[in-house]
């Protein structure tokens, strides 16, 4: 019993990690129709040098470490989109989709160009305790991860749901032009959102590092966040994406923990991946509008 | 004798609202059929239903006699039907030839297998649908555009590759969903002019229109639509002296 | 010709007529017997390039046809390559001759790829896509951790004969490689000039233009899978012969599933040419990339990012537009559309507009005189 809660409360921890970067998915996709495959790899990188200039060169102290980080990540998220998506964005949704997996090889290779190849053993950003719950020791650093999402999830449910500014970015995706003549400030919002979104992905990383010391950094996190992200929500449904994050790192804890064979979590995500769109058949008139350009 | 298209009855309900309600229409083989109405009649529902992109909620579709209702449009393309798009759907991939050339796909005589080893059969395959594409082309007045980039083509002209295209099926009845379009009376009274050329009896047109003067001046019968029911039916010279249509239409010049 | 009236919107003269479809036999002749000689009159060392080029010619030809033309990308590729890598080190190491060896590789790979092959007549777009990630993903980290699929003694992949034709010699796989390659770049090319190679660009462009034209969905989405895959599966038996050795799951994951993608989409995806421009050149990158100290991988993200931006079709894209821009550029530009239509006025003072068709090619900017003989003229 105490297995299967300590597996649990390790799922729901890395389910939150996805759930982040899924929202950051979503926020981003709602703006700009874009799939941001590179959106992990854009965690990963900041929390590198969170890791490697914030806190070992610089010394900076980690709540300090912490702020800068999420900037460095709003700034990386505004310059992907104005450098790199931005641009190719009217050539079509494949082309994009491209452009997003450049990205992503990009920011990967740059952490192990600059960095090396190492996973680095990070000091989580919460206070280093175990608290006893449901008869088994859960760490601060989980608990905190669990409220992040939480806190984000609602937050961005608030501000995109319920502001001006989030009915500003669905008429800014649904018709730039028109936002445009209307006077929205769309060039702006939409670096915002995009700023939002990095900052997102760093918070992400930063969390998960401290989590994961065996895989392969951001290939896992790549896959799984845009995955559910694009599952449950049709990209559109923040609240599905952090319940179909949550859901998917419990399930992949419990595999994992419990049947031996090797990537038996990853077969069961495909496999219910797949179920799952078969069945649903999320809204994708967006995804489908476009011409396929190259 | 091929393109007999009959609607029985059909109708077409949606949450609340009746968009067709129990239409029956014939073309009849060799004929070119037009339907009008105002906006909101029910021509662009009615239309879908006949193409197998809705299924209808009651009532028959029939191709020279064989039911089609519930047909997949692929299914019914080849059994015959033919259609354009409202907006120009051509594949802009590709060039006009090959536009056309695909239009010979069911008529194509060789198998993939046979076309990767470029036998002898698949090179004559090819040979007859290029000549047929070619053919198809010059009879629409495309011959001089058959290698543009699709894109590049003005936009009435990339109309008339989609209608050449669909001739290329050698369909029985061909589907137009207005056509006009996007087109001037110039260009609209050009295209009625080539639709009529190129049109003969081994196939039959129904025309779905906004362009009243069009429809006028090309179809052999016209059906009028108006909230989902036909107000009236008969020859252009008939529609055009009808009180109902011109009272549905409310100022908008008939004839 | 009798005089009507024009058809809508006959364009005018324009420039750049694109050029039709033709391949120039000299030059495929010369580029053959340039690729068979070349490992004769260059060192061994470059040998291992050559072999490694054709393998990810044929990888990258593959993608092409799915994701150039068929307009379905993946980024699981990987796992075929990687499939293929396993399955032939198993059969060739049980003694299984290489003529067989590589089709049965190809008939299993498409058999594989049923798994995204049906599932693609139902999803789209983006949701394949990441369909094929999450394929690629489960292949890494569970099928090829099957003990059926690779848990064997022995790694070595052996370099087994085709035919009698040794492959000990990198040159020797190489021509080898050469030989699986040309035959494949045929059939596509092949495949592309005929109602296949459209039907695929069809759906790509609009499925339901092409239902109306009576296209079936099924066997060519399908069947571009299973030809895809059957390809990169081939190509991963040379891979293994070529490496002499079955490196771990890990190598055919995600990050190599993009590397792949990156290999045509660089080169130019949307041609032939461009899976073999974009094969040989990331073959011959490693040791580039190497003297400047830049990974490999990164180097490939900052290749995908500068073609998506640069929106050419790739290596072969941009090469086609300086070619033809030279082309406008060395003299008068050609006419693309020899027809146009005049407003010519009639006796009774409405004006008539002719067609005129011209079978050649004129330099914008040429007057043309036109005279009626009475009484009407041909066409």
């Amino acid at each position: 019993m105490t297995q299967f809660v300590n597996l649990t409360i390790a799922g729901l921890t890395i389910g939150a990690v996805y759930a982040l970067v899924s929202l950051g998915v979503v926020v981003i996709y709602r703006i700009s129709r874009v799939v941001n495959l590179a959106h992990g790899a854009m965690g990963i990188f900041t929390t590198f040098v969170f890791h490697y200039e914030f806190n070992q060169r610089l010394g900076w102290p980690v709540g300090v470490s912490f702020v800068a980080t999420l900037a460095v990540g709003a700034v990386l998220g505004v310059v992907v989109e104005r450098l790199f998506v931005g641009p190719v964005r009217p050539d079509g949704i494949l082309t994009t989709l491209v452009m997003t997996v450049g990205v992503l090889l990009i920011l990967t290779e740059l952490t192990v160009q600059f960095w090396g190849p190492n996973q680095p053993v990070i000091a989580s950003i919460f206070p280093d305790r175990t608290i006893r719950l449901a008869g088994t020791g859960v760490t601060v650093h989980q608990l905190g991860t669990i409220g992040c999402v939480a806190l984000l999830g609602a937050g961005l449910y608030l501000l995109l749901n319920r502001t001006r500014y989030g009915r500003a970015i669905e008429a800014i995706a649904e018709d730039p032009g028109a936002a445009r003549i209307v006077g929205l400030p769309v060039r702006l919002i939409t670096t915002s959102v995009w700023a939002i979104g990095g900052a997102t992905a760093a918070l992400a990383g930063m969390l998960y590092i401290h989590l994961n010391t065996l895989e392969q950094i951001s290939l896992t996190f790549v896959l799984i966040s845009s995955l559910v992200a694009a599952v449950l929500g049709g990209f559109n449904s923040l609240l599905l994406a952090v319940v179909g994050s949550l859901a998917v790192g419990v399930a992949f804890s419990l595999a994992q923990g419990y049947v031996s064979t090797p990537g038996v979590g990853d077969l069961i995500v495909f496999g219910t991946l797949l179920a799952v769109l078969l069945a649903f058949r999320p809204d994708q008139a967006a995804a489908l509008e476009s011409v396929s350009e190259y | 004798m091929r393109g007999h298209l009959e609607a029985d009855g059909l109708s077409k309900h949606f949450a609340g609202l009746v968009a067709v309600d129990g239409l029956s229409l014939e073309v009849r083989p060799g004929e070119i059929v037009g339907l009008i109405g105002p906006n909101g009649a029910g021509k662009t529902t009615f239309f879908n239903c006949v193409t197998g992109l809705e299924p209808p909620t009651a009532g028959r579709v029939r191709l020279d006699g064989v039911d089609v209702t519930g047909w997949s449009p692929a299914a019914r393309a080849r059994h015959g039907l033919a259609r354009t798009f409202q907006q120009v759907r051509l594949f802009r991939h590709l060039s006009v030839r090959e536009n056309l050339l695909l239009g010979r796909h069911q008529h194509y005589g060789a198998g993939a297998l046979q076309a990767a080893l470029r036998t002898p059969r698949a090179r004559a395959a090819e040979r007859d649908a290029a000549a047929r594409a070619e053919a198809v082309a010059e009879r629409c007045n495309l011959a001089s555009v058959l290698d543009a980039p699709v894109g590049e083509l003005p936009y009435g002209t990339q109309r008339m590759v989609e209608v050449a295209r669909a001739l290329a099926t050698e369909p029985a009845v061909l589907l137009l969903d207005e056509p006009a379009a996007g087109m001037d009376t110039t260009e609209s009274a050009a295209f009625g002019e080539l639709l009529r050329r190129v049109h003969d009896e081994s196939w039959s047109v129904l025309l779905v229109e906004h362009d009243v003067p069009l429809v006028l001046s090309v179809c052999h019968r016209i059906y009028v639509l108006e909230f989902g029911r036909l107000i009236a039916a008969g020859t252009p010279a008939e529609i055009r002296g009808d009180e109902r249509v011109r009272a549905a239409y409310f100022g908008a010049s008939v004839g | 010709m009798a005089p009507g009236r024009c058809p809508p919107g006959i364009p005018s003269l324009r420039r750049g007529a694109p050029t039709p479809r033709r391949s120039p036999r000299a030059w495929l002749a010369l580029a053959a017997v340039a690729a068979v000689a070349w490992p004769f009159l260059l060192p061994r060392t470059t040998h291992f390039y050559g072999a490694l080029a054709t393998v990810y010619a044929l990888v990258a030809l593959s993608l092409v046809v799915l994701s150039g033309w068929t307009g379905q990308i993946s980024l699981g590729h990987a796992a075929f390559l990687g499939l293929g890598v396993y399955v032939g080190q198993r059969l060739l190491h049980a003694g299984v001759p290489l003529v067989v060896t590589l089709p049965a590789v190809a008939l299993l790979g498409g058999a594989v790829s049923l798994v995204l092959g049906i599932p693609s007549l139902r999803l789209r777009g983006v949701y394949l896509t990441i369909v094929t990630l999450a394929f690629g993903a489960a292949c890494e980290r569970w099928l090829f951790a099957l003990p059926a699929v690779r848990g064997y003694k022995s790694g070595i992949v052996p370099r087994a004969t085709l035919l009698g034709f040794p492959t000990t010699t990198d040159r020797g796989l190489y021509l080898v490689g050469l030989a699986v390659l040309g035959l494949s770049l045929a059939a596509v090319h092949n495949l592309r000039r005929s109602d296949v190679g459209r039907a695929w660009f069809a759906l790509r462009d609009s499925e339901d233009a092409a239902a109306a034209l009576g296209i079936r969905v099924a066997p060519y989405k399908i069947g571009a899978f299973a030809l895809s895959a059957a390809l990169t599966t081939t190509a991963g038996v040379l891979y293994g012969m070529l490496f002499q050795a079955t490196p771990g799951p890990s190598q055919f994951g995600v990050l190599e599933s993009f590397f792949l993608l990156a290999l045509p989409v660089v080169g130019g995806i949307g041609s032939v040419a461009g899976a073999v421009v974009g094969g040989a050149l990331f073959a011959t990158a490693q040791p580039v990339v190497n003297e400047f100290g830049v990974r490999l991988f990164l180097a490939t993200g900052v290749m995908l990012a500068v073609v998506t931006l640069s929106r050419t079709d790739g290596v072969v894209g941009a090469v086609t537009r300086l070619v033809r821009a030279g082309r406008a550029a060395g003299g008068p530009a050609p006419a693309a559309y020899g027809s146009f239509a005049a407003d010519v006025p009639t006796p009774d003072g409405a004006s008539e507009r002719p067609v005129i068709h011209v079978p050649h090619a004129l330099p914008a900017g040429t007057r043309l005189r036109l005279r009626f003989a009475p009484g009407g003229g041909r066409r």
